[in-house]
This record gives structure tokens, C-alpha cells and sequence, in this order.
């Protein structure tokens, strides 16, 4: 992310939770947050606890985030910022499920809407050091068909919470669980089938480790640190896949986009 | 081949939750900010440091960089860190601890410094790296803080200890770790019993005064590395290849080898001839203890004080069960005695050099009355111990940082020191350790000074010093040869140019 590209996020964020922009340069901005923002982040329990309990007035702060290293704001974003990292978790936590439908133009006839679960998973390797791969999947809820690549297809859509009038959506066939699953095992399916080198040199780090561990305490098997060692070394090198959904939700789209995605 | 594979359980439930409610539902906009935040926040390949464009006040030196990629990618986060003095190490640990925690590898962190160092580190991490690290003073922080600073005084004693026992942390870094050389002490057996999965130990001197000081440090690194102590000396002994294994574990990077540029450091050994009366005083002191059958190390330990000055010695003398005769006639000796030939020299060197002088001495007797003897001669000057609070400690650098000329400092002062405008040093009597020398000497020949540094190590001659500065080549000579060339601590005087850097 380029300083732009932070200033952007960070302005998209709070005004889409419903902050107003009071000040926009082009490095700096200074919003007006609501309560809700200020309690995610302003970090001041006792005031919004002694309000509460008091009835006095709300007061949610302003903040200010810049880009400029020599001005005076509430935090400087750069790549490391513990508030640029404090907006992406918020943004995270705030935008983890939905159900959305397209708002395509109104035609002259009602247009059926398709459900399509949409999963974004990261996919982290272990091994004593880690590697991310993002995925975004769509399953389609009446074919069955998937597709990777699904939030960049979508990106350029406009959606609403509810369907507009010219739209109905139309009933599953296949059950969102059911369809998790199918995610799941496809996951499962396609990382056997990755290469492993990065796991078995974990593997052969670990033994080596263990052994000489085990050759030093064989005399005091008892040692608490014996013990400890072992499992930190286990916990270490004993690679693992997790997978952590970022985020998912029921997408309802035209008829028209099965054959979009698939060409 | 089977890799455990976990999916996420807790957005399912929560999903088919929602499902169930109809809601609430995140629109797209907040939707797509997620995703966008999540991918932003990836870690794109095993290889390679993220932690560098997470910095924004400060530009790592390449060395550290590479210290830090190797002590990740190649180590897997078990190191001695042990470059020279004034190099930077905080900044190392500190890469390497962000990197962990930017890959989500480290939450739980424990960082062990000395008391005198804590909030420098505190500063650093909070600062630096916006590692939101807190200090451990009376109420027990372990639990709530992710990363905790402490001295190790502190998390030794309970409460703490008990609470740290039982914390299982990721990354224990322990700075000044030669301070855990000897492995019976209760320090070594604490940090022994402390979990970690990543561990960094910290020190200019990974070795001091033996070479089992540096199998302690790695046997608390890794367990079993060096194989059993005994194996280990056998194979040091009989020039095994300890030194390989060794390099496995530790990083020195050296200033010659740094881009930095370092100002040089001249070291001049000065054996000083003693008067006749000095003489007879030492010999008379040295049959004295001879006679009283006095076990060595007191012996030692009186030749050593007399060495530095008559009152270092009379002080001890005095507390001391000695024959009444044979302790009259060394303090008749002592009252004849009215030369002190040593701080004749230190007095030249200060009028010569027309510089600021920082002297440090093993004695506060002897700090006494270098003040005084200098204040004779009208040379104002500064005294510095470890005893001093922190007030009165600012207060005296600021002093010889002004218009005082002469800092005089007992050992425990040296901790800490930033003394980068003084170019000055005299080793006024000499440690036997020669690791302590090098921790003098980067008080002033560290990050900032701007001038060469010159260093005089005085020794008295036909005493106990000279098999001191003798014993102090030996161990630097080991040093070296274990773990890497060092700059110069000692500098070529006659006497002991012959024995200078032998293996």
C-alpha cells in the first residue's frame, strides 16, 4: 500500500461507517467520528462508561491520520502504523459475513437473481516460518460450479442489501453448509496435491532437533526443561495448514454472469 | 505425506448463525475493505523480511538486515547475537522480534534486560518498532501485556516468578547475557526454567574469563547443541571443530567490517616504575600476607588494592585479622610512603592530552584520592559509581560533559555510560576480565563519537599487574580464537609484546 492507497482505505472505512469528513488534503484528513468509532477505537472506556452512567452529552472525538511525516495529526499511517493496522482489523471484524444483490439496471422485465456462496480464505503454511496464499472462491448454489477468482469478477458490481424491484432472488438448491463443504474438501483436495518440500525439510529440521535434545537429557528424562524444549520444538517445526476465513457471504447475481465467469 | 490442515470453525458458526437471523449483513463497501485489509496484511512468502517497510523512523543498516534474515531464515530464531559494542543489537532483536509478530509466529514475548537498560528498551520497541511493549514496576503485568520488559532481578523474585513459569512465551530475549555465564547461579537456573519456542541472547562478550562461559549461553539457547560439558572441553581442547558449531548458533558483526564509519581507537599500555619507598611498601605487604598465611584470594586481593593506591589497601588491611608487628611496620611503611608513581602518570597523561580524561578505577578509595591528588595539582574532577541514584548520575555527565575536566568511575558505573565526547580513557588498575576492559572502552568508542580514541592502561611494574595485563592477553587470545577477532583492549607495551596475541 502506497501512502495514497492508506489515505483512501482509512477514508473509505470511516465514512462508510458513517464518519463525516470535516478536513481532505491530499495527505491529510480529519473526520468526525460517531460513537460507535470512537468506542472501536479512540481506546477510552472510562469516559464513554462515566457518560453512560451519568447521561451527560456524547462527545466522539475527531481524528486525524496523515501521510505527512512533518504534520501534527492523531497518527502517522505508513506500513507499520499501529492505527493503520488497528483500521484493518476493525475493517476485518466489521466486514466478515454479508448477503448481498446486484443492482443491475432496471430492465423491462423482472430478472431472476442467482444465490452464489462467495468464501475468501487465507491459506497459511507452517513450518518454524510462515507463507500466505490468498483464495477467493464462488460456488454456485444451483449448479454447483466454482469458480477462484471470485471477489476481482465482482469488484466492478454494485450491490445492495436487499433486491431492487425489478429483481427476485431465487431459492438454493444447494444448502450454504453443504456448499462450505464442498469448499473445504476442495481446498483439502488441491493442497494434497501441491508440493510438500516446504513441510519436509520442517519435518527433517524437527528430528534433528529432537535428537539431540533426547541424546542431552537421557540421563535426566525428568528435567522439566527436557519436557519444555521438546514441545516448543514440536510446536516449532511440526508443520501445519490453516486455513482463517476473511471473509463470506451469499452473493445474488444475474443469470448472465455463470457464463462470464466461466469464459 | 500428512499435514494437519484446520479450517476455521469460528465464521462458520457464526455464519450459519447470521444465516438463521438474516443478519445483520456487512454492505460491500465494508465487505471488499476487509478483504482488501486481509491481503494486505499476508504474508507472501516463507523467505525474506517483511519487518523493514514496517519501520518508518529509522533505516536499518544492511548487516542488520542481513543478521536479522539469517537469524529467521536460517537459524530458525535461536541466536547469540553477540556483535561489538555500539553496533546496534536492540535493533537487530527488535527486527527479528517484529518479524515474528508481522507472522503472526510470536504473541507472547519476554524481554529480559538490566535494570538500567529497561526503559531504553521500552523506548526502542515502543518507538521504533510500535511494538507495544510494557514495563514490568510493582503490579504484575505478565498476563495482560503481550510483550513484557523486565531486569531480571525483577522477574526472579515473586510474585513474578511463578507467573512467568507458567506463561508459555514464544520469543524470550535476554540482553546482557553474559551476565547468565555461570550456569549454578539463580539468574542461569530462572531463564533455564523459562518456555520459549524463539529465543535471542544479547552480549558483546559471549566469552569473559573460560570458554565454558559460551557452552552455558548456547546450552540455554539449545539444549544438547554442544553436546555434555564434558565432551564439549574435550573437543575444544583437542581443536575440534567447536568453532563451526559455534558460528551455527551466533552472529558477530564486527565495526571494521560495517559501513559505519568508526573512528579509531589507540591503545597504549604504560608500565609505570615504582619509587624505592613504593617499592618496599609492596614487598613488605607481599611477606606480610606470606606470613599470616592469608588464603589467595585475599592476598590477590590486597596486592591488587596496593597496586592502585595505598588507601585502597589500608581500608582492607584495617578490617583484616593480621599479626599487630607485621601490620605496624606496613603502616609505617605506608606513612614513610608519600608518592603514588601510578597517579603521577595518570596526572601527566591529563595535562598532556589537554582533553577530557574519563579514569576508571576498581577502588573507591582509590577514586577518592585520584580526586584529591588531582585537586592538588588544581584539576577538578567528577566522581561516578553505580551506587549514585539516577539524578545525581545526570547530574555528574553533565558536569564532565561541561567545563569538568577528569571523570573518575568505578566499575559498576560503567553500565550504560553514553559518553561519546570524551576521547579519552585510562584504565587507572586493570580487571582481571578483559571483556570488562572492552565494556570501558564502548563507553566512549561507540555510535556518535566523532574523534580517534585513545585509551592508556596503566600497570605497575614488578606487581601483581603484570600478571594481570599477562592473563588478560591469554583470554583475549582464546576469545579470538573461539569466537572472532576483537579491537584492541590492550596495546603493545614492552613487557608484553612478546605474549601479545599468541595462541
Amino acid at each position: 500500500m502506497d501512502d495514497k492507497a492508506m489515505l483512501n482505505f482509512s477514508e473509505s472505512l470511516l465514512t462508510t461507517c458513517g464518519a463525516k469528513v470535516i478536513d481532505r488534503t491530499h495527505q491529510t484528513i480529519t473526520v468526525q467520528l460517531t460513537e460507535d468509532l470512537d468506542k472501536a477505537l479512540m481506546n477510552r472506556p472510562f469516559y464513554w462508561h462515566y457518560i453512560e452512567k451519568t447521561n451527560g452529552i456524547k462527545q466522539p472525538k475527531t481524528l486525524t491520520l496523515t501521510t505527512d511525516t512533518e504534520a501534527k495529526a492523531d497518527a502517522h499511517l505508513h506500513q507499520g502504523s499501529p492505527r493503520l493496522h488497528q483500521l484493518f482489523r476493525y475493517a476485518k471484524s466489521q466486514g466478515a459475513w454479508t448477503c448481498l444483490y446486484d443492482q443491475a439496471p432496471a430492465g423491462k422485465q423482472p430478472e431472476p437473481l442467482e444465490p452464489w456462496l462467495n468464501v475468501n480464505v487465507t491459506i497459511s503454511k507452517f513450518n518454524g516460518l510462515r507463507e500466505d496464499t490468498p483464495l477467493s472462491i464462488g460456488l454456485h448454489l444451483i449448479s454447483g460450479a466454482r469458480v477462484e477468482g471470485f471477489m476481482d469478477n465482482v469488484t466492478e458490481r454494485s450491490f445492495s442489501l436487499a433486491p431492487s424491484a425489478y429483481t427476485y432472488p431465487v431459492r438454493p438448491l444447494i444448502t450454504p453448509t453443504a456448499a462450505l463443504r464442498r469448499i473445504e474438501l476442495f481446498i483439502t483436495e488441491t493442497l494434497s496435491h501441491k508440493p510438500k518440500g516446504w513441510a519436509e525439510e520442517a519435518i527433517i529440521k524437527k528430528e534433528a532437533e529432537l535428537s539431540l535434545l533426547d541424546q542431552f537429557f537421557q540421563d535426566t528424562p525428568d528435567d522439566p526443561t527436557y519436557q519444555n524444549e521438546r514441545r516448543a520444538i514440536e510446536e516449532r517445526l511440526q508443520p501445519k495448514i490453516s486455513v482463517q476465513v476473511i471473509n463470506g457471504g451469499l452473493f445474488y447475481l444475474p443469470k448472465s454472469i455463470l457464463h462470464h465467469f466461466q469464459a | 505425506m500428512f499435514i494437519d490442515i484446520q479450517f476455521d470453525e469460528d465464521w462458520k458458526q457464526d455464519f450459519q448463525h447470521r444465516l438463521h437471523q438474516e443478519g445483520p449483513w456487512a454492505s460491500f463497501e465494508l465487505y471488499q475493505l476487509a478483504y482488501q485489509a486481509a491481503c494486505e496484511q499476508l504474508v507472501p512468502s516463507f523467505t525474506g523480511l517483511k519487518a523493514p517497510e514496517h519501520l518508518y523512523h529509522i533505516q536499518p543498516y544492511d548487516y542488520q538486515l542481513e543478521t536479522a534474515r539469517r537469524v529467521v531464515e536460517e537459524m530458525n530464531g535461536k541466536a547469540i547475537l553477540a556483535d561489538e559494542v555500539g553496533l546496534g543489537k536492540t535493533i537487530e532483536a527488535g527486527l527479528i522480534l517484529k518479524e515474528y509478530m508481522i507472522r503472526g509466529l510470536v504473541k507472547k514475548a519476554l524481554i529480559l534486560a538490566p535494570a538500567s537498560l529497561v526503559n531504553q528498551w521500552s523506548r526502542e520497541l515502543n518507538q521504533t518498532f510500535s511494538i507495544p511493549a510494557v514495563v514490568q514496576r510493582k503490579a504484575p503485568v505478565w498476563e495482560h501485556a503481550d510483550v513484557a520488559i523486565a531486569s531480571l532481578d525483577t522477574a526472579k523474585r515473586p510474585p513474578h516468578n511463578e507467573i512467568i513459569q507458567s506463561i508459555d512465551y514464544d520469543c524470550l530475549i535476554i540482553d546482557e547475557a553474559h551476565k547468565l555465564k555461570n550456569d549454578q547461579t539463580k539468574n542461569a537456573a530462572f531463564v533455564r526454567s523459562l518456555q520459549k519456542k524463539f529465543c535471542l541472547l544479547l552480549t558483546a562478550t559471549p566469552v569473559q574469563n573460560r570458554i565454558e562461559e559460551l557452552y552455558h549461553l548456547i546450552t540455554i539457547l539449545k539444549p544438547g547443541w554442544l553436546g555434555t560439558k564434558a565432551d564439549f572441553k574435550k573437543r575444544y581442547e583437542s581443536g575440534g571443530d567447536v568453532q563451526r558449531l559455534i558460528h551455527q548458533v551466533m552472529i558477530r558483526n564486527r565495526r571494521d567490517e560495517t559501513p559505519v564509519n568508526w573512528t579509531k581507537r589507540n591503545v597504549i599500555n604504560q608500565t609505570v616504575t615504582l619509587s624505592e619507598e613504593e617499592e618496599h611498601l609492596y614487598e613488605s605487604l607481599c611477606t606480610l600476607a606470606e606470613h599470616a598465611a592469608l588464603p589467595g584470594f585475599s592476598r590477590t586481593l590486597l596486592k591488587r588494592e596496593l597496586a592502585s593506591s595505598k588507601e585502597a589497601a589500608f581500608l582492607t588491611l584495617k578490617e583484616m585479622d593480621l599479626p599487630a608487628e607485621g601490620l605496624n611496620a606496613v603502616f609505617k611503611k605506608m606513612q614513610a610512603c608519600s608518592r603514588n608513581s601510578k597517579a603521577e602518570a595518570l596526572l601527566e597523561f591529563v595535562q598532556q592530552e589537554d582533553e577530557k580524561v574519563l579514569v576508571f578505577t576498581e577502588y573507591r578509595a582509590t577514586q577518592l584520592y585520584l580526586q584529591w591528588f588531582l585537586k592538588q595539582h588544581g584539576i577538578p574532577s567528577v566522581p561516578y559509581r553505580g551506587g549514585f541514584k539516577r539524578g545525581k548520575k545526570d547530574w555528574m555527565m553533565q558536569l564532565f560533559q561541561g567545563k569538568v575536566p577528569v571523570m573518575i568511575a568505578t566499575e559498576a558505573g560503567g553500565e550504560g555510560l553514553n559518553l561519546q565526547f570524551c576521547h579519552r580513557l585510562v584504565n587507572y588498575d586493570l580487571p582481571w576480565n578483559p571483556m570488562r576492559l572492552e565494556q570501558r572502552i564502548g563507553r566512549l568508542h561507540r555510535h556518535g563519537q566523532t574523534k580517534d580514541v585513545k585509551v592508556l592502561n596503566l600497570a605497575a611494574e614488578a606487581t601483581i599487574e603484570a600478571d594481570i595485563l599477562a592473563r588478560l592477553q591469554q583470554k583475549i587470545g582464546m576469545f579470538e580464537n573461539v569466537i572472532g577477532r576483537i579491537d584492541a583492549i590492550l596495546g603493545q607495551s614492552e613487557d608484553t609484546k612478546e605474549q601479545s596475541y599468541g595462541r
